[in-house]
């Protein structure tokens, strides 16, 4: 699954660990979920976009 | 649960504290002959259920992703220490060989049959176990700490 998450974050110029710690999960999950080594649940996919003010599917697509 | 690193930390160093502190107690009363064979293997039971419950407790304080990763460790980590352990077991259980009397008579110190199958039936395989799902772990450390 790819995502935009590396995109919104520099848009918004937050660092991994701010982002991180705004979902309250661990920098190194982060980095995972950005360079798509895991893939997060549906309701943290949802955090993720909240976070943002994104809808999902406008960060995480197909491959 | 929410996820926070600190108190992850504490419960695991927590459950290892206990785990070496149990471990030395009950070999100090088994040496001394406070205690019989019997309470000795029911305490280590004891000790060992509480280790893990404690163990497994620290999982609440993790993220997802990190506890699917140990999860997804945990298990190939078993089932590459249960292949490794099948040619160990194998050379346990041939029976007659010169090398293999002494060994069991090292293992062994009673000479008791029961206790080389409870050592290969039961400690050996978690013992390689353990080491399969320590070697992945040490493999995730060091491939983090090359991206690093």
């Amino acid at each position: 699954m790819k995502n935009r998450i590396k995109v919104l974050r520099a848009e918004r110029d937050w660092s991994q660990a701010e982002l991180a710690e705004r979902l309250n999960i661990a920098r190194q999950s982060l980095n995972a979920i950005e360079n798509g080594k895991a893939d997060p649940s549906l309701p943290l996919g949802m955090r993720i976009a909240k976070t943002f003010g994104a809808r999902v599917e406008d960060v995480f697509s197909d491959d | 649960m929410a996820y926070s690193q600190k108190s992850f930390q504490s419960a695991r160093r927590g459950a290892y504290a206990m785990l070496f502190a149990g471990v030395a107690v009950l070999i100090f009363l088994e040496k001394r002959h406070y205690i019989d064979q019997t309470l000795y293997m029911s305490l280590a039971c004891v000790l060992a259920l509480g280790a893990s419950w404690l163990l497994l407790y620290s999982h609440r304080y993790r993220d997802e992703i990190q506890r699917h990763a140990a999860e997804k460790r945990t298990y190939w980590g078993c089932q590459i220490g249960l292949l490794a352990s099948i040619p160990v077991l194998v050379a346990l259980m041939m029976p007659h060989t010169t090398w293999l009397d002494g060994l069991v008579q090292f293992v062994s110190r009673n000479h008791a049959m029961p206790r080389i199958y409870f050592w290969a039936g039961f400690m050996l395989p978690v013992l390689f176990q353990a080491l399969g799902v320590f070697l992945l772990r040490l493999l995730a450390k060091l491939r983090s700490g090359e991206q690093a």
